[in-house]
Formats: structure tokens, C-alpha cells, sequence
């Protein structure tokens, strides 16, 4: 764990964590998120929204993302949390992946498709690169 | 897996002739397989008297599902509707009934807070033949 300090950024506290690129590994990534948000004033509800959005980025690195990088894929999880906010980068390392979905939630007859609808309904702000070198998703949560 | 690293626990049992599956802990991408099969298996074990029932699938103590979870809630509706009519407990205020309202489920779900709701819907009765 490391503290930093960006010049006219407030001061914050970056987690960093790498995971197998499995779907077990979900919930780990949950509790390491619920552990950094606990030192923001995020309330309840808006931690479970993280952590909810989170789930999603990381379930997509893991399902289309991780595994064009090979049986050793990984995902790297940052989260550097302020007082009143905190972000987390979900990171994996396969080739990229386009984002076809629609950021608007599907009827709820639909199979699928509801993974980046959640990140957006449930962030307040939702950034994703894709590179060839892999993808990072970039959620930004805020106390209201 | 080993007991104690168990994310979901699922407990089968019966409710005014009606399955229940009562679930504990966390429905992610990772625990819906396991979801889908104890589906699958109460299914297999109903009467094939042509009788509609019902399924309830209780949520009220799963702390998170996502949208893995939510596409098994639908992918249950939609493969069994001619045997098995679904049902889901939700408690509210809790993550499961913030992506369930998100997911607009309570137009496509028979959704209900206790299982007195359920049975005040109807949930549970024996519906006529198909």
C-alpha cells in the first residue's frame, strides 16, 4: 500500500492488487474495493454501486478480455480513494476488446447486455480504453 | 471447494407447495452454475402431472448479485415458464433490489418482499392445467 501525492490533487491512498483471471476471484475484488471505500465517507448504498459497477468491469476482463492473454492472464485492480470519492481502475492485459453493448439497459426479457448499463446507471463517471495491449476500465464513485 | 470458502450456500425445501431455494452469501458470475443446477435438479424432481407450480428462489439474504445472476433469473423465466412459474424474495434496500429495479425485473419477475406476498399474488396456489 502506498500513499501519494499529486500537486493539486487532494492527498490519496492507492491500493493496488493483482488477481488470476477467474471468475472465483470476483468476490476478492469486491472486499478489496469495500476495504478502500471504507476510508471515504461513501455511504452504504453508494459503496454497494461501486462495488456493483466494479464487479461488472471486472466479470468483462475476465469473460472477453483476459482470455486472449493466455492461461496466466491476470487483472490488475487500483483503487485511490480521496475523502469524498474514490477510483478504481479494473485492468487486464489481452489483446483489448470493443464494447458493442449499448450503455442502455436492456428489456429485462434480455439475456445479456447489462454490464456496461450497470457501470453507467451506477457510477458517476465510467471511462474504458482498449488497447492492444489490454483494457482499463476507470470508475469514479463520489459521496452525495 | 472447502465448506468454509463456500460464496453461496443454497438450502432446498418446500413452501405451501410451492419449491423454495433459499439462498446465502453471494450470486456473481463464479456461484450462478451453481444456482442453475440446484434449479435444474428441484425442476427435474417436480410431478409430471401437467400441474403448473410454482419456484421461489429466495434472495432476501444474498448481500450481491450481478448481472451474471440476473441473466440466470432470466434464463430460469424463460426455460421453464410451461412447468415452473419463477418467483424471487427480495429484502428490501439491499443491493439485489437495486439492480433488480435497474433491470425493470419487477415487469417480468413475479418479485415479492415476503412470502406472504407471494402468496397474496397467488404464488404457491396450483394454477390450472397449461
Amino acid at each position: 500500500m502506498q500513499q501519494t501525492q499529486d500537486a493539486g490533487k487532494t492527498t490519496g491512498i492507492e491500493t493496488t492488487n493483482e488477481f488470476p483471471s477467474r471468475a472465483e476471484v470476483l468476490i476478492e475484488v469486491r472486499r478489496m474495493v469495500e476495504q478502500a471505500a471504507a476510508g471515504t465517507t461513501l455511504g452504504r448504498e453508494a459503496i454497494d454501486d461501486l462495488l456493483t459497477a466494479v464487479d461488472e468491469a471486472a466479470a468483462n476482463a475476465i469473460r472477453h478480455g483476459s482470455p486472449k492473454a493466455g492461461p496466466n492472464a491476470f487483472l490488475r485492480i487500483t483503487c485511490l480513494n480521496a475523502p469524498n470519492s474514490i477510483e478504481v481502475r479494473v485492468r487486464d492485459f489481452g489483446t483489448g476488446f470493443s464494447v458493442p453493448e449499448s450503455p442502455v439497459m436492456p428489456e429485462p426479457d434480455a439475456m445479456g447486455g447489462r454490464g456496461l448499463p450497470l457501470m453507467v446507471a451506477l457510477a458517476d463517471s465510467v471511462a474504458i480504453e482498449s488497447t492492444p495491449s489490454g483494457s482499463t476500465v476507470t470508475l469514479i464513485k463520489r459521496s452525495h | 471447494m472447502q465448506d468454509e470458502l463456500d460464496i453461496l450456500q443454497l438450502h432446498i425445501g418446500e413452501e405451501s407447495g410451492a419449491s423454495l431455494i433459499r439462498a446465502v452469501g453471494d450470486i456473481d458470475l463464479s456461484t450462478t452454475p451453481q444456482l442453475r443446477q440446484a434449479v435444474e435438479e428441484v425442476i427435474a424432481k417436480l410431478p409430471t402431472d401437467g400441474e403448473l407450480r410454482y419456484i421461489i428462489i429466495d434472495i432476501r439474504e444474498v448481500p450481491f448479485i450481478d448481472s451474471a445472476g440476473l441473466a440466470l433469473l432470466v434464463e430460469i423465466r424463460k426455460r421453464f415458464h410451461n412447468t415452473c412459474r419463477l418467483a424471487v424474495l427480495i429484502a428490501a434496500s439491499t443491493q439485489p433490489e437495486r439492480v433488480l429495479r435497474l433491470g425493470r425485473f419487477d415487469t417480468f419477475l413475479i418479485i415479492g418482499y415476503s412470502l406472504e406476498e407471494l402468496h397474496a399474488l397467488g404464488v404457491g396456489a396450483k394454477l390450472a392445467p397449461a
